[in-house]
């Protein structure tokens, strides 16, 4: 009712009552630009559909066709995504083109990425390029941060520096402020820095049941508890230009972040909380053309990070069953050299890479017995396009993944202790490929694109010898594969400034690890199989300088395919049959902009079993912008308009409703 | 003078359980009625949600009833009672006649109840296996009347001392303590002896083995069950003398070995069913892999039941003799043994495994 009341007043206007913005350090209005890579299968999202707009990495991500969310809480709680049925574990998601996949743990929480850093986010959602490594089966993510791009492409002639600042304030007391600063030094060499912080007090309140279900009478409202969230990261780039021809990069990222365990909402806990800390710093060397024909590349990254979680059960009943306060974690470190070997022809473009990751894990926290483990992963993979005719061209890439494990000093938890492992088991070289035909020209109305492949992703550490008491490791756990083929096209139509795309795909997965109990302890085993297939469609259009309008849909049959008659044919979890996205931005006299998003899903079922169903759910926001100067925005953002906040009396994790938030960015 | 008195009381209580028969709670002599039985079919892993079924007709059928994935379902005086354990950590009672909830109750925080005896045609006990704590709880409304703190025997800085089992005698709550710190069995199990009606503490006696998993009555003796702890070399429960069947001498206040784990090949895995003179064990060799034994006591013989593979739960009904396996393995399915022979119960295609049965009468 709401958007059709805007609508039918934002109708009202005349285009000459709306202010050309031009172009902003701030702020870009959206265009609708021909589908990149001819398919919907690959996808950039830019800061505008963020920034200010009060939404979290994984509901950014969750408003393209075939993508998926969940999330376990307020800022900065647990959030994963899926994409095209496959679950969030097997996507592989980057930062800076280096994956953040802890291989000692399971999927990566977008609910830590702090957008406020990010510039770009890369959607591959039917692959993971072989030059991310090849290590997942759901496709990848790559967060690019900010200043990623050189100061020629954002800086004018003249210019020797620009920058910004964002503050922001919202429901729950939940802050963020962040700088970003790029100067160039010379004419061959520039810096660009970034400093963000959030917190959030994460005190909404919800219905809480006691979990009691049969028992109404003790069904009352609560707050939130020990929810709190707090998390400052930090970026810096250099990039010089030598005489020599050497283009040399520097990056450095960083971020620190802490938060409470707010626990179940029938027992919330009182101290319990977990500390993250990520430090990743690579150089890259990009060498002038060698031979005539020849591009190099060179890199050498470094990574630590650390994830603690620390309880005291007399208060917040997690853990052992232990006076005393308990921590449980572990640190990492990975060193990762790399070397890309380029070649781009006329009609033939090709890619050669080869990739070390030597990654160390170890045991933090007050744990008395020690573990460490070992792997040191060695990537080879290419990938190659030649121009069969004008327009057509095929390709393919392939990657090959040579894993060793070094447990020495390892420990094989077992449900009642641990114990030393002597030696690992050698593993199979994983291997996967992909092949494609693709039809795309540069001022073509039209364009598709065709594509088969194999992927894999080779099982975790904790799932191969565990890390954490209570469960039983398996050392000899295969690789999780899965076939994919896709199939999609677009087409444009420039008078009314709309592009079209759909994309029909399909996915066999094999060997999906899941952890089954025996007499109480459980176990991974490689029991799952799953069949997806699905069609997205997506429309962009700007049928006037005033309005921009994006629809989209995916339609999907996500069924588990396992031998276990308890699964057979059940819904994957989190997996919805249709969802659907609209999203409206209306560029309004006075400087003012409205953009407004709806989403839509159908049931869902949180389980495998699919015992716990969650009805459809609609969420609606909105975003009312205003840029009185060229550098100077504000935003006003309400999320999840109708206050939706359903849970079925078995999810433990309640979200918050509506919540608002204010934004002032502000340009230099 | 108060060792003495505490020597007198173990050497009369000794003298009472020589001479009393099991399922004393039982007071009348009238022939036992066939039970109602009844399923709770949950698989951790998958579900945080378990279903209840009840079987009717030789068939399993839905109640519609939902509860947390880990539960014990109870058998008692014509009701069942629902024990949610570490997690949701609820008592329910279930009016089984038109099979839905007569009332629930918050337990403590983390209590993970483990078992519910008859205290009085009134009030019934509950165990807490991570709480301190036995309570009793009135039938009519689940409210708490009395507690029975259990901390003084927790060992070194566990806070619990793992109540995993209950037993009735005559006038005496028997509780059988695990007594574990950090999943380790630094010391033996551990069984404790309480006034019936006001749960008073009588006595302790230091059982055999380490990691008990529950205990039973059958002709005048009392028998605990352990699983012992896992080979840390193998992954395997050893068929070994650290763990199996044991009974108690109240007169010498010790345990001694029935059958031990050469003889049953593992340990013995979460429940215990007697009658008769003939135990009915669940024996854990390895992850997946969990046989049904069936020993006559008496003989100390074992004999493996074949046809289940990863025997889950079990109940006995005393009234037919029928025992009851919940079985998760590769043939997966509630089972009703008779005279030798395994019947398979039919089930709804998409039911989940057995965790738990009860018999209702």
């Amino acid at each position: 009712m709401c958007a059709a009341v805007l609508l039918a007043s934002v109708s009202s206007f005349s285009e000459e009552f709306v202010q050309d913005l031009g172009e902003s350090s701030v702020y870009e209005t959206t265009s609708v630009e021909k589908p990149l890579q001819a398919s919907s299968s690959y996808a950039e999202v830019l800061p505008e559909a963020w920034e200010g707009r009060s939404l979290s990495a994984a509901e950014v991500l969750a408003s393209l066709p075939g993508v998926q969310y969940t999330r376990q809480g307020g800022v900065g709680s647990f959030q994963t995504v899926s994409i095209r049925g496959i679950s969030a574990k097997n996507i592989v998601v980057c930062m800076d083109g280096i994956p953040l996949n802890d291989a000692s743990g399971g999927a990566v929480d977008f609910g830590s990425i702090d957008l406020n850093q990010i510039e770009k986010i890369e959607v591959y959602k039917d692959r993971v390029p072989a030059k991310f490594g090849g290590r997942g089966i759901g496709g990848a993510i790559n967060f690019i941060t900010k200043g990623s791009k050189p100061a020629e492409a954002v800086l004018k002639p003249e210019e020797k520096k620009s920058g910004r600042v964002l503050l922001s304030y919202g429901s729950h007391n939940t802050w963020e402020a962040s700088t970003q600063l790029l100067s160039r030094l010379t004419d061959s060499a520039s810096v660009s820095a970034s400093l963000s912080a959030r917190y959030s007090d994460n005190d909404y309140e919800f219905d809480s049941q006691n979990g009691t279900p049969y028992n109404p009478d003790d069904d009352f409202t609560d707050t939130r508890r020990n929810a709190e969230f707090t998390e400052y990261s930090g970026l810096a780039k250099v990039r010089v230009l030598h005489a020599n021809g050497v283009f040399s990069t520097l990056n450095f990222n960083f971020s620190r972040s802490e938060g409470g365990n707010p626990g179940r909402d029938d027992d919330q806990t009182s101290v319990a909380g977990y500390k993250g800390e990520f430090v990743q710093t690579t150089y890259r060397a990009e060498l002038p053309q060698l031979l005539g024909w020849l591009w190099l590349e060179l890199s050498l990254t470094g990574k630590y990070e650390k994830a603690t979680s620390h309880s005291y059960y007399p208060l917040d009943h997690l853990g052992y069953t232990m006076s005393g306060m308990q921590e449980y974690g572990a640190a990492g470190y990975s060193l990762a050299p790399e070397i890309v070997a380029s070649y781009l022809g006329e009609r033939l473009e090709a890619n050669l890479r080869l990739s070390l990751d030597a990654s160390y894990y170890e045991k933090r926290g007050t744990s008395s017995s020690k573990w460490n483990l070992m792997r040191v992963a060695t990537n080879i993979s290419g990938d190659v396009s030649y121009d069969v005719v004008r327009n057509l061209s095929v390709g393919g890439e392939a990657s090959a993944l040579i894993v060793k494990d070094d447990i020495h000093g390892g420990k094989f938890v077992q449900p009642t202790t641990s114990v030393v492992l002597k030696t690992a088991k050698d593993r199979n070289v994983s291997w996967s490929g992909r092949g494609f035909v693709r039809y795309d020209a540069p001022n073509s109305r039209f364009g598709g694109n065709l594509s088969f492949g194999r992927f894999v992703r080779t099982p975790q550490l904790m799932e191969l010898y565990g890390v954490y008491p209570g469960m039983l490791s398996n050392p000899d756990l295969k690789d999780e594969s899965a076939l994919r083929f896709e199939v999609g096209g677009y087409y444009m139509i420039p008078k009314s400034n709309t592009a079209i795309r759909a994309t029909y795909f399909e996915t066999d997965l094999d060997n999906g690890i899941y952890w089954l109990v025996s007499a109480g302890i459980s176990k991974p085993k490689n029991v799952g199989e799953a069949h997806i297939r699905g069609l997205e469609a997506e429309l962009e259009s700007r049928p006037k300088k005033w309005l921009s309008v994006v629809l989209r849909a995916t339609f999907q049959d996500a069924e588990d395919r396992s031998d276990e008659k308890y699964y057979y044919g059940k819904q994957l979890p989190n997996e919805p049959a249709r969802s659907y996205y609209a999203e409206a931005r209306f560029d309004l006299p006075f400087h003012l902009d409205l953009t407004w998003t709806s989403e839509y899903r159908t049931d869902i079922f949180d389980d495998r079993a699919n015992r716990i169903k969650q009805p459809a759910v609609d969420l609606h926001h909105f975003a009312l912008g205003y840029t009185p100067f060229t550098k100077t925005r504000l935003v006003f953002a309400l999320r999840n308009l109708t206050d939706e906040t359903y849970r079925n009396p078995y999810i433990s994790f309640p979200t918050p409703g509506r919540e608002y938030k204010l934004t002032l960015t502000q340009g230099f | 003078m108060k060792k003495f008195l505490m020597l007198a009381t173990a050497s009369s209580l000794a003298l009472y359980m020589t001479a009393c028969s099991d399922n004393s709670t039982s007071a009348d002599d009238e022939p036992l009625k066939p039970g109602s039985v009844y399923a709770f079919a949950s698989d951790g892993n998958a579900s945080e949600v378990g279903e209840l079924y009840g079987v009717d007709d030789d068939k399993l059928s839905g109640t519609s009833l939902e509860f947390y994935q880990d539960t014990k379902i109870i058998g008692l005086d014509g009701n069942l009672f629902v024990l949610e354990r570490k997690g949701k950590d609820n008592l329910t009672l279930v009016d089984v006649s038109e099979n839905k909830a007569k009332w629930q109750k918050k337990l403590d925080k983390e209590a993970n109840p483990s078992d519910l005896v008859k205290a009085n045609k009134d009030e019934v006990w509950v165990s807490y296996e991570n709480v301190a704590k036995i309570v009793k709880v009135s039938v009519k409304d689940g409210k708490i009347t009395k507690t029975i703190n259990t901390d003084k025997f927790c060992q070194g800085e566990a806070l619990s001392p793992n109540l995993v089992d209950l037993e009735v005698s005559g006038d005496t709550l028997f509780a059988l303590f695990g007594r574990s710190e950090n999943y380790n069995f630094k010391v033996p199990a551990l069984l404790a002896m309480y006034k019936l009606d006001n749960g008073d503490f009588l006595d302790t006696i230091r059982l055999a083995k380490k990691n008990p998993m529950a205990m039973g009555f059958t002709k005048g003796k009392l028998y605990v069950a352990s699983a012992g702890e896992w080979n840390l070399e193998t992954y395997h429960m050893d068929a070994d003398d650290t763990r199996g069947i044991e009974v108690v001498d109240f007169a010498k206040k010790s345990s001694s070995m029935v059958v031990d784990g050469k003889k049953l090949g593992g340990g013995v895995w979460n429940t215990i069913v007697l009658a008769d003179g003939i135990a009915y064990a669940p024996v854990i060799e390895q992850w997946g892999s969990v046989s049904l034994a069936e020993v006559d006591l008496a003989e100390k013989s074992v004999k493996k039941i074949s046809g289940v593979d990863d025997v889950e739960s079990l109940a006995y009904d005393e009234a037919t003799g029928v025992l009851y396996i919940g079985d998760r393995g590769s043939k997966a399915a509630l089972y009703a043994y008779e005279d030798g022979k395994l019947n398979k119960i039919e089930a709804p295609k998409d039911m989940l495994p057995v965790y738990n049965i009860a018999i209702v009468r």
